[in-house]
Order: C-alpha cells, then sequence, then structure tokens
C-alpha cells in the first residue's frame, strides 16, 4: 500500500514537472541549441569586472522579448534577408557585440555603416534629402530627431505584429524624448545618457570634505579649498566646454536647475534672464579651477582628461562613472575609498528648481525608405530587448540602457554604480530637444555663444544678448511668430509627466501589448 | 572648304568639349545655383524653403552681424601671421640651398617632406603634440624652463591661433621656399659679378640685385599661399574646430559650419558670394600692381 502510494507520488510529481516544463517551455521558447545565441552577461562581460561586481553568470531578464519571441518562425519568414544600419562611429561597438547572435538566431544578416559622428548627421541627411539613402535602420543623435522625422517610418505596426513587449520597459523619460512624436513610434531609445557629478572621495577628503557638493555655489567653495589640497597636476572640476559639443549642456545643467527655460509662452526666447547671466557667470567661475584645455573639450577630451586622474570632480555623462572602475581604462580604479557619482549639484537662486541634468542620448529608427520593414524591426526590437541592453551597458560599451527595468536591477546597479544617482536624476530631468527640426540650429548656435563667454570674448550678459537675439531670429523665420505657430512643450518633466505616462498607456492598450 | 571647316570644329569641340562640360558642370552650374541659394532662407532640413526669397537679407545679415566679422579677424590673423612667416623663413631656406655645399641634394630632399603630408594628417599630429594635459610641446618647453607648466593650447586665444599657424608654417614653408629657390636660381649670375665688381657690398647686391628680380616670384607665391590660406579648412576642423571662441574660426570653416552645422544654406552661400568677390578684387589688384599681368 504504501509503495503503491509512493509510485502514485512519483508519477504525479514526474507529471506536473512534465507540465511545468512544457508550460514553461514555450514561454521562454528557447532550447538548448539556441541557448548560446541569447545576450548573456557572462560571454559579453571582462571575467575581472564580473567577479568584481559578484555578477552571476546567467540571465537577468528570462521572459524579456528576445527569450518569449518565436526565432524558428521568424528565420522560416525572413531567413536569407539584409537589414543595414547607419551608425555613429563611436556607438558601434554596441550592434557589433551582438550581430552575430542575431544573426545566427534569425537568420537575417546585418550590415552596419559605421560614420564618424562629427560628419554623421549631415551625410544622413544630404543622402536623405537626395533619395540616394537606402538604409533600414539609422542610429542618430537624438537632438536632430526633429529633423529626420520626415523620414522615419512608425514602429506602432511592427510592436503589434511582433508581440514587442519590452517597450514597456523603456523609461517614461526616455520614451519621451526619444519615441513618441505626434502619436508615432518614431525611434527607440538606443543611448540614453543623463549627466552626473562624479567624484574622488579620497581628493574630497584631502579639503576637508567627506561628501559630493550639493549646489553649484557650494561645488565653487569646493573648487577654491581644493586648489590649495590638491597634488600638483590634479585640479579641482572639469566638463566638455567646446563650442563643438559641450558648452551648451555645461550651461543647461546649471541654468536648469536655476529656473532657465528657453521659450515661454509664444515662442518667446528666455535666454538673456539673470538667471541665465547668472548660470553662464557660474560656469565661468568653475572653469577657473578645470585643467588647461577645457574651453576646447569635448565628450572625449573631458573624459581622458577624468579618467587620466587630473581631477577632482567631473560634470560628464553617466558612462564615464561606469568606466573609472575599469583599471584598463582609468588610472584611479582601485582608489580607496572607491571613486562614486551623485546627482548634480542644485541651483540655489530665487527661481531654483530641482532639475537635473539635461537627458538624452541616440535613437533608433526605422526608415520610410526601407524596402525590408519587418526583418529590420525585427533587429531593432532585439537591440533594443531588455537582456540586450543590460548586457552592452553593464560591459562598458558607453552605449547606455534607456530601460526601466534594467536601471532597477540590482545586478545592474551593482555592474553601474552610478545607475542609483542616474535613477534618481530621471524623475526631475531636464531635456533640452524641443522636437522642433530647428533644434539642430539653435543647438549649434548656443554651443558657440555659450564658448564665446566661456573664452572670454564676449561677457555673459552679451554672450547671452546676442544669444537670445540669434534664436529669436531663427524663431522668427520657421515662423513660429505666425498664427497657427504649434504650442511650447515643455522641457521640464516634472511638468508633463502624469499626463504623458497616461498618453503612453493609451497608446500601449492600442497596440496590444 | 567647307568640309575641312566643319572637320576643324569636330576636332576643337571633341579636345575642349570634355573640358568645358566639366567647367561648366563642376563650376559655372554650381557657382550660380550658389548664387540663387544665396538669396533664399534655405536650411537644409526644410527642402522647400530653397523656394523662399530672402532678397539681400542674407547678404544683410552677414554684414551687419558680428560672427562673419570675428571670422574675418580670425582670418586675417592667421593669414597674414602664417604668410609672413612663410615668406621670410622660405626666403631665408631657398638662400641657403642656392648655395653649392655638400650635401645640398639630402637637404633639398628633406626640406619639402611636410608638403608630402596631407594636411588632415598634420593635423591629428600636431593636435596629438598640443594635446591639453599632456603635450609633448609643452613638456619641452618646460624642459627647456620656457614655460612654467603647461600650457593651454587650446583654451587661450593666442595659443590657439599660433597652434594653427604653426601647423601651416610647417607644412607649407617648403612650398613658398621652392618657388623662391626658383626664382633665385632665375638670376643671372653676371648680374651678380657685376655688382660685385662695382663693389656692392653683400647686403647690397640683396637688396639692389635679388629682391628686385625676386619680386614675381615672392608675388606668385604670396598669392599662391595667400589664397590657399583663405580657404583653410582641414587643419583647423582637425585641430581647433574653429576654437575657442573664434580664435581659429577662419572664414571657410565659418561657412562649413554656417552650412553644415546650423544648417543655414542660404547663409552660407552668401558668405561664399563675399568671400569669393573679395578674393577676385584681391587677386585682379594684385596682378595689376605688380605687373605680373603685363
Amino acid at each position: 500500500m504504501k509503495r503503491n502510494k509512493v509510485i502514485l507520488g512519483a508519477v504525479v510529481t514526474l507529471a506536473a514537472l512534465l507540465l511545468v516544463s512544457v508550460g514553461v517551455a514555450p514561454v521562454f521558447c528557447y532550447t538548448a541549441a539556441q541557448e548560446k545565441y541569447f545576450p548573456r552577461v557572462d560571454r559579453k562581460m571582462s571575467p575581472f569586472l564580473m567577479a568584481r561586481w559578484g555578477i552571476v553568470p546567467g540571465y537577468q531578464f528570462p521572459n524579456d522579448w528576445v527569450k518569449t519571441v518565436d526565432w524558428s518562425e521568424i528565420k522560416k519568414k525572413y531567413g536569407g534577408t539584409t537589414v543595414t544600419m547607419a551608425i555613429q562611429g563611436h556607438d558601434v561597438s554596441a550592434p557589433e557585440m551582438f550581430k552575430k547572435d542575431f544573426e545566427a538566431l534569425s537568420g537575417i544578416k546585418v550590415e552596419l555603416y559605421g560614420v564618424p559622428s562629427e560628419e554623421f548627421t549631415e551625410k544622413l541627411l544630404v543622402e536623405f534629402l537626395a533619395g540616394t539613402a537606402k538604409y533600414d535602420t539609422v542610429e542618430y543623435y537624438q537632438g536632430d530627431t526633429g529633423m529626420f522625422i520626415p523620414y522615419l517610418a512608425d514602429l506602432a505596426p511592427y510592436v503589434t505584429k511582433f508581440k514587442y513587449t519590452d517597450i514597456k520597459d523603456i523609461h517614461p523619460v526616455y520614451f519621451w524624448i526619444h519615441s513618441l512624436r505626434d502619436g508615432r513610434i518614431v525611434a527607440l531609445p538606443f543611448d540614453s545618457d543623463c549627466r552626473l557629478l562624479h567624484y574622488r572621495p579620497k581628493m574630497l577628503a584631502l579639503a576637508g570634505y567627506d561628501r559630493p557638493p550639493k549646489t553649484w555655489t557650494e561645488t565653487l567653495e569646493y573648487c577654491k579649498k581644493l586648489e590649495q589640497a590638491l597634488p600638483e597636476g590634479t585640479y579641482a572640476i572639469g566638463f566638455p566646454g567646446s563650442r563643438h559639443f559641450g558648452a551648451l549642456k555645461a550651461w543647461m545643467d546649471i541654468a536648469g536647475s536655476e529656473g532657465v527655460e528657453f521659450f515661454t509662452e509664444g515662442w518667446k526666447v528666455a535666454l538673456n534672464t539673470p538667471d541665465g547671466v547668472g548660470a553662464l557667470r557660474t560656469m565661468m567661475e568653475l572653469s577657473k579651477y578645470a585643467p588647461p584645455g577645457l574651453k576646447n573639450w569635448g565628450y572625449s577630451e573631458c573624459r581622458e582628461a577624468w579618467l587620466g586622474g587630473k581631477m577632482a570632480m567631473v560634470q560628464q555623462w553617466q558612462c564615464v562613472g561606469r568606466q573609472m572602475y575599469d583599471p584598463e581604462l582609468s588610472e584611479f580604479a582601485l582608489e580607496d575609498p572607491r571613486p562614486e557619482s551623485a546627482p548634480l549639484p542644485q541651483g540655489t537662486g530665487p527661481n531654483a528648481r530641482e532639475a537635473y541634468s539635461v537627458v538624452q542620448g541616440s535613437s533608433a529608427s526605422l526608415t520610410e525608405v526601407s524596402k525590408n520593414k519587418e526583418a529590420a524591426a525585427i533587429w531593432l526590437f532585439f537591440l533594443n530587448g531588455t537582456e540586450t541592453q543590460f548586457v552592452y551597458s553593464i560591459s562598458g560599451t558607453g552605449v547606455e540602457t534607456g530601460s526601466r527595468k534594467v536601471l532597477e536591477n540590482p545586478v545592474y546597479q551593482k555592474g553601474f554604480p552610478p545607475a542609483k544617482a542616474w535613477l534618481y536624476e530621471l524623475d526631475y530631468a531636464n531635456a533640452e530637444q524641443l522636437w522642433i527640426s530647428e533644434w539642430s540650429t539653435l543647438e549649434s548656435l548656443g554651443t558657440m555663444i555659450v564658448n564665446y563667454g566661456l573664452v572670454g570674448e564676449y561677457t555673459p550678459e552679451k554672450a547671452m544678448e546676442i544669444l537670445e537675439k540669434r534664436w529669436t531670429q531663427v524663431m522668427k523665420r520657421a515662423g513660429y511668430y505666425l498664427p497657427g505657430a504649434p504650442p511650447v512643450p515643455s522641457a521640464y518633466w516634472p511638468e508633463i509627466r502624469d499626463a504623458f505616462i497616461e498618453k503612453v498607456n493609451e497608446l500601449f492598450d492600442s497596440l496590444g501589448v | 572648304m567647307k568640309k575641312l571647316k566643319w572637320r576643324k570644329l569636330l576636332v576643337i569641340l571633341a579636345l575642349l568639349g570634355p573640358a568645358m562640360a566639366m567647367f561648366i558642370g563642376l563650376t559655372v552650374y554650381p557657382f550660380i545655383k550658389n548664387l540663387i541659394w544665396s538669396t533664399t532662407f534655405f536650411v537644409l532640413y526644410k527642402p522647400t524653403s530653397q523656394y523662399v526669397s530672402a532678397g539681400l537679407e542674407n547678404y544683410k545679415d552677414i554684414l551687419f552681424g558680428i560672427e562673419f566679422w570675428n571670422s574675418v579677424e580670425s582670418s586675417l590673423v592667421i593669414v597674414f601671421g602664417a604668410l609672413a612667416i612663410e615668406c621670410f623663413i622660405g626666403l631665408g631656406v631657398a638662400l641657403v640651398l642656392n648655395e653649392r655645399f655638400r650635401g645640398r641634394g639630402i637637404l633639398r630632399t628633406l626640406f619639402i617632406i611636410p608638403m608630402g603630408v596631407m594636411p588632415i594628417v598634420a593635423g591629428v599630429v600636431w593636435k596629438l603634440m598640443l594635446f591639453p594635459g599632456g603635450s609633448l610641446i609643452s613638456d619641452i618647453l618646460v624642459k627647456m624652463r620656457l614655460a612654467s607648466g603647461q600650457l593651454d593650447f587650446w583654451g587661450d586665444v593666442r595659443l590657439a591661433r599660433l597652434s594653427v599657424m604653426a601647423a601651416d608654417i610647417w607644412g607649407w614653408t617648403p612650398f613658398v621656399g621652392l618657388i623662391l629657390l626658383a626664382g633665385l636660381q632665375a638670376i643671372p649670375s653676371e648680374l651678380y659679378d657685376a655688382a660685385q665688381v662695382d663693389g656692392a657690398s653683400q647686403l647690397q647686391r640683396f637688396t639692389h640685385v635679388t629682391a628686385p628680380l625676386l619680386k614675381y616670384a615672392i608675388i606668385v607665391a604670396l598669392m599662391f599661399r595667400g589664397m590657399d590660406l583663405l580657404r583653410l579648412f582641414d587643419t583647423v576642423y582637425m585641430m581647433t574646430q574653429g576654437g575657442p571662441g573664434y580664435a581659429t574660426e577662419v572664414i571657410s570653416f565659418f561657412i562649413y559650419r554656417k552650412g553644415f552645422s546650423e544648417f543655414g544654406v542660404g547663409y552660407a552661400a552668401a558668405t561664399s558670394v563675399i568671400v569669393f568677390v573679395v578674393i577676385f578684387v584681391i587677386a585682379q589688384i594684385t596682378v595689376r600692381k605688380s605687373g605680373i599681368a603685363a
């Protein structure tokens, strides 16, 4: 009797296990043979850093889109086709990392065309205008979205068709700045950025500080003290200040927290205000405590100086905060106490508000000219899969995730230490881009004239006066002061957050994901 | 007779045709198109804007705005600075290489090496040598006790201009030197012999024989280099991107920035028309006054 019960129990257990495995298998939908092709962190990340951060090999997101889609079906339907992608040279490492995995899974061949980022926008724009662009997918600086919109296809039908559920994991701030334009999903976040204050506690301790500065006024005080305390060849602070790519963003970090808005009602340019001028003055003051060359530093020059150990603090993108822990890249990776990242300092003026860095990055889109839109959409979904993003971000490619699920993942937070400060900043983000095609012109002018001020060729008052005049001229010629101009969108996330999230949820419901 | 005339005409057309087609297609047509665009508010990302007439508004903006004049100032400083130094060093080198001495052939070959280096490559090398925070040139100057610390080649207006000039001088002094050397070799030696017989000193021989007869060679070198320098782009693009501020934003870079960074094609086209007119007038005056045309 007892024996029968044991046999019965064993049969039931086996049946249950069988049922569970049968039931679960379609959910994971990958076989042992296929498994090796899925993005997995231990196949892409250095074992040294894996051990250092205590990252366990394996999958973090067993139910993300890449693992639930039926790859054999996709292979049957799209195998043998080719998808092309134009991409900025410095970002090519991330898709390169997954190209082979994707090709093995889907049978779709991927051709990547890396173009130096300095010439990327004009090349792409001219090709689109001339009708010679043949790319199925493109990756581009997100601030240029307004210019490229006429050439971008709506991803919504493909989201529905392929049940791309990972779209719901995208952080709403990044969905706001990258993806949604006039109800269309024109892009997916490819590289999602945010600026932080990275600092070396060991250096701050030399001046008697045990925490990073919390306001810009305090930052200046820190700089004055650090100048006396730091060893020769080490400077208090750094930030990209070049006229090519940097000065405007550094100014915006300060100006945003002092309450500066680019435009008020009716597209009236509002830069020449006491807060705007004051922000430039603060920036000029800070530059006095920076290494030589800062006024011509772009992202790379600033990154090299920071990782070379030339500064105690740096106002930079979050990826630099990940790279500073890598001994192959950073001079102070093993410094004790270890380097940290904090939210950017805040304003103290009469209009100050809790507003952090500008959020931006680069977007990935499907083009209107693509003759192979379905296969191209699959490639984009794979590239923006939650696990894929987790891997390319944590392994230090410099291409960063826009997925909230990844940012909140404890393993990610271990391997990407700036993640907590980054996540915090996103709730109070500023988006400088206004999704108008004129933004590229405005940004170029802004970067230029702020740099003139930083160099001392214009006084802060004159710089802001000229900038306001030039922006007004651009807006006037583009017809923004004529009847029927679109309303001014807010660039401050907390002001539009709830309404936006509601709109996005409605969209997802309508798409059935 | 008539047949012969036709045949002659065909031969002329066959010989000149390709060159004329190239000239019309690659010079005349773009020039006219540029002229038309200069009177529009054409921005690259709005293709229809090329049909929005601006009249002379772009020209007014350029001439009464501050940015164009900033770039004119930067161009003039760099053009005149580099030209003067290139001429001075080029003349010195030409005088040396005109003398007979052992190893002259090797020295002449070494002297022209920089001309073989592409400007964009030279720009990268100079950029690395002046890289802020770890500049090779700064280190050398510090070791020689000519500087007390790292020099801010990229952040300081004067040093940035000097850096761009240095790269150009390094690359193009040999060209000036070669033209002047050719000029020197064309001066008949009898004139020097006669001057020597008349008791002229070395300096007098230089000022009364060499300099006047070298005049045309100097003018040709100045014209070529002057026009080249007004079109200076690659070195600036590679080294400074026109910064800091507008310190090294020469006119050609300014036009590029307006056209391809701000996408204001109409404005950029109008600027290039103004620059064309200025260069044309200067070249005409130089040619006429110097007597080269005669």
